[in-house]
């Protein structure tokens, strides 16, 4: 902007530049062509044109200038730029403020102008003048009768006496000399002969009068009969003189001489006369340009009226560019902080308050960078806080999941999501209400309401929940969260899963009571058998009636050792189950080997298998597995009518999470809620003759393959009990 | 806006003066010009005369050399100045001819308006200075000089400059 407005006055300054070369080379011209024709001094030309010049060159300079900002103003008003408002009406009101008295004075100036100038011109003054001048007249005129009248009279005498003879010389000297004396005449001149004969006579108190030196015109004139006049006018005072013909006696038409009588008229009272004479014709002068004058009043009254407008508008112009350039900055300033450039500064130097208004937005300018870089520093902060407490959250293997105080969840890190078994952008800012199921809502409430009788601000408490058709035994601590003044913030509810170490504390407590059992009782049961066998092989046949007795208790006491022994034997199996060996294999296939046992011993029950055949090689010990799924299709089998029962068998792959997954699901009379926590945990059984082993030893083997085993009830009926695989990475389908 | 008529005045009111009579002759040693100029008074010129105001006509007389194949050659340029000034003291009209080589008094206005209005006898170049059979031609024309006005009113009231008057270019061909 600054640079494109130095420009603009660089342009600005060119054109004044050319103005002002070419009002010169038009001054030279006006002066060159009229020089010749000037009565003036040079210089006073120069002077006057130049003014002259000088002022046109004012008038369109402001003008233009004026024009031109106020065009702009208008333009700039109409595009409703920042500001434009503003200088409207400033310079509105400096053209308001300095019209109306400029008017004013205009039209009073004008009159007073008028109303002087005819007095000036007024009757009473012009008549005095010409009277004066007339009277001015009148003596001349009558100096110059007089002197034509005596020059005629002494004409007539000398006429008459014929002194003009040269014999009567003397007689003419005197006659002179009398008259000259007598009318108290300046001068008296009788010339004959044509100049050749001269007398006069000389008024002693004038000596300085000289002779009237007659011009051809006045000879010819006076020689022809006329009687004339003349004045000369001489350093001295005017000298009048009236001539006259004298005539010859003996022929009075022939001229033979001129009297000329002079009087003198001394400087002081020329100059007197001048003066009057001179007033005269200015004021002749004046009362001809009277209406020109007045008209040039006029036009520069009104020149002078639109100069103080055009500079009262100019001022405004300039008064308000100087306010609202200032708030224009302001505002641009202002606006780009707004969007964000802190760095930017105003750059204006004045002394003024918009000097201190500039100065102290610099300066929040430059404390709204400095907060602003501190409350970005303290973000960056705050986000590797929070990153790191996300870190820490996720890497913790206690799920964490924070409620505030209006039951919104906000926080729940990974171990929580996979423990839980959850999409946290499901759950995530919603109430918890909303997101939990009515079985673990009562858990909730029950432990919220226990902890609210505790009055403590925590409570930590083992249970076991169902998930997703999985047994999960956790550790729950909820810790209530208040801020420094007691006030109600949330809640953090922290799980420990303890289903693997639960499960791991289980199996091996029962291997060991299998072991005890195996060992306790299975020792005495072969002398017990033994000793039966002994009774009956001994006494059996001696006891005659009572033998059939005896012969059925010692059998049944064997038989049921048998059961003991098996009974026995299914412990001691559990307490030594193998140590998995996984390799490579195909799933598909030892599932498919593990149902062809079924098929041919369950003709009446259908058997469905699906399998899913991109199924990857995973690690299994296929021995295991297949003992896995022997156990499974032996309790869908139990589970099912013998009559219709349908039995699906299904394989699948989850690619996402590379976990193949196996399903037994039966339609038989299914498990209740309740037993399904248990159904893992050996001596657990519903059959009558189960050991309560079988799911125990699915469990444990599943758990050596990484995998996990879940339930969950089948639709309509029956259950799906389901055990999945982790695949190795690298593996491919197929 | 009135400053702008003042730099250029105007040229003409009313009657459009002209040059007439022209005469170009020569004298015993010398090419000159007789000339009368017509239209030449308004009435307010007059009004501005018997107010004192001395009036002054300039007369361009230029004598040129015919040329055909280029510019024609300036050969002799004279400028002649008539002015007329009435005393009102004396009721004398002073008029002086040919740049003051002349002074008459006349006690009646139309006399001295009609000696202002002629040229008489200007001598415009010597007889030498020509050749024979070679055309030449006289250009006059006559300018009424206004700048004559107490406190340099002329200068300042763009309506006097009305009175101002410029003739034509007048040609009258010499004959040798």
């Amino acid at each position: 902007m600054s640079s494109q407005g130095a420009r603009r006055r660089r342009i600005e300054l060119t054109i004044v530049f050319i103005t002002i070369f070419v009002i010169a080379i038009l001054i030279y011209f006006e002066i060159h062509l009229t020089r010749k024709e000037n009565i003036l001094p040079i210089s006073n030309e120069i002077l006057i044109f130049g003014l002259i010049n000088i002022n046109v060159i004012l008038i369109l300079l402001l003008i233009f200038l004026i024009v031109r900002n106020v065009v702009k103003l208008v333009f700039e008003r109409r595009r409703g730029i920042l500001g434009s408002k503003l200088r409207t009406k400033l310079v509105a009101a400096f053209v308001g403020l300095s019209l109306i008295p400029t008017a004013i004075l205009f039209f009073v100036a004008i009159n007073f102008f008028l109303f002087s100038i005819e007095n000036w011109f007024n009757i009473a003054i012009g008549d005095a003048l010409n009277k004066t001048v007339e009277v001015a007249q009148v003596y001349y005129q009558q100096t110059i009768n007089n002197a034509k009248y005596y020059a005629k009279q002494i004409s007539a005498d000398i006429t008459k006496n014929r002194l003009y003879d040269l014999e009567r010389d003397e007689y003419l000297k005197t006659l002179i000399d009398q008259r000259q004396n007598n009318y108290k005449l300046g001068l008296l001149e009788v010339s004959f002969n044509n100049q050749n004969r001269k007398l006069f006579a000389k008024d002693p108190d004038n000596p300085k009068i000289v002779p009237m030196s007659l011009t051809p015109k006045m000879q010819e004139d006076v020689l022809t009969g006329q009687e004339i006049s003349a004045v000369l006018s001489t350093e001295s005072g005017d000298v009048i003189s009236g001539m006259a013909p004298v005539y010859s006696y003996m022929s009075p038409a022939e001229v033979i001489g001129i009297v000329i009588v002079s009087y003198y008229i001394p400087k002081s009272m020329v100059d007197n006369l001048g003066i009057i004479s001179k007033t005269s014709e200015h004021y002749r002068q004046f009362t001809l340009l009277k209406n020109p004058m007045k008209f040039s009043y006029i036009i520069t009254m009104f020149t002078v009226t639109l100069l103080v407008i055009f500079s009262a508008t100019w001022f405004g112009l300039v008064v308000a560019k100087g306010i609202t350039v200032p708030i224009h900055d302001l505002a641009e300033a202002t606006d780009r902080v707004a969007r964000g450039e802190l760095d930017h500064q105003i750059n204006i130097v004045a002394n003024d308050e918009i000097g201190v208004l500039v100065a102290s937005f610099n300066k929040m300018t430059k404390d709204l960078k400095r907060s602003k870089e501190g409350l970005e520093q303290a973000n960056i902060n705050l986000e590797q806080r929070r990153k790191y407490m996300e870190t820490v959250l996720g890497n913790v293997s206690a799920g964490v999941v924070a409620i505030d105080n209006n039951d919104i969840i906000t926080i729940i890190n990974k171990a929580a999501e996979m423990m839980l078994d959850i999409k946290t952008e499901k759950v995530l800012h919603r109430k918890y209400q909303e997101v939990l199921i009515p079985e673990h809502m009562a858990v909730v409430d029950e432990l919220y309401q226990e902890m609210k009788e505790g009055g403590k601000n925590f409570i930590e408490k083992q249970m076991e929940l169902m998930l997703q058709g999985r047994v999960l035994t956790i550790l729950m601590t909820i810790t209530l969260i208040q801020d420094d003044d007691g006030h109600y913030m949330g809640l953090v509810v922290v799980f420990e899963d303890l289903t693997q170490i639960r499960k791991a504390e289980r199996s091996a407590a029962w291997r060991e009571v299998a072991r005890r059992m195996a060992h306790e009782i299975k020792n005495p049961l072969t002398p017990v058998q033994l000793s039966a066998q002994r009774l009956q092989k001994k006494y059996g046949d001696s006891l005659g009636d009572d033998g059939a007795v005896f012969h059925e208790c010692t059998k049944t006491i064997i038989d049921q050792v048998e059961v003991l022994k098996n009974l026995v034997n299914a412990f001691s199996r559990y307490a030594r189950l193998p140590v998995t060996n996984p390799v490579l294999g195909d799933l598909n296939e030892v599932i498919s080997e593990s149902v062809v046992l079924f098929l041919d011993a369950h003709k009446e029950i259908s058997f469905d298998v699906q399998k899913e055949l991109e199924i990857p090689k995973l690690n299994l010990d296929s021995e295991q597995i297949k003992r896995v799924m022997i156990n499974l299709l032996d309790n869908a089998v139990a589970a099912v009518n013998k009559e219709n029962g349908h039995i699906m068998i299904r394989t699948s792959y989850d690619k996402v999470h590379k976990k193949a997954k196996v399903e037994v699901a039966d339609d038989g009379y299914g498990v209740p809620y309740s037993y399904k926590a248990k159904m893992f945990e050996p001596y657990f059984s519903t059959k009558r003759s189960g050991t309560g082993l079988g799911l125990a030893i699915v469990s444990s083997i599943i758990s050596d393959h990484h995998g996990h085993v879940s339930v969950r009830d089948n639709s309509p009926t029956g259950t799906i009990v389901a055990f999945e695989l982790p695949v190795p990475e690298g593996t491919d389908a197929g | 806006m009135c400053y702008l008529f003042l730099v250029f005045p105007l040229s003409s009111y009313g009657r459009k003066a002209s040059i007439t009579d022209i005469v170009v002759t020569d004298s015993a040693d010398h090419t000159t010009v007789y000339a009368r100029l017509a239209n030449c008074f308004t009435k307010r010129m007059d009004s501005a005369i018997l107010a004192g105001v001395p009036i002054t006509f300039t007369f361009f007389i230029d004598l040129y050399q015919e040329r055909s194949q280029w510019f024609d050659e300036k050969v002799s340029s004279v400028v002649v100045k008539q002015t007329i000034k009435y005393d009102n003291l004396k009721k004398l009209f002073y008029v002086s001819l040919m740049d003051g080589r002349t002074e008459s008094e006349f006690q009646d206005f139309d006399g001295a308006k009609k000696a202002m209005a002629e040229l008489n006898g200007i001598a415009l170049v010597p007889l030498k200075d020509l050749h024979k059979d070679t055309l030449y031609y006289v250009m006059i024309k006559a300018k009424l000089d206004s700048r004559q006005l107490p406190m340099y009113m002329e200068y300042i009231l763009f309506i006097v400059s009305l009175w101002d008057f410029e003739t034509d270019w007048h040609r009258q061909n010499l004959v040798l």
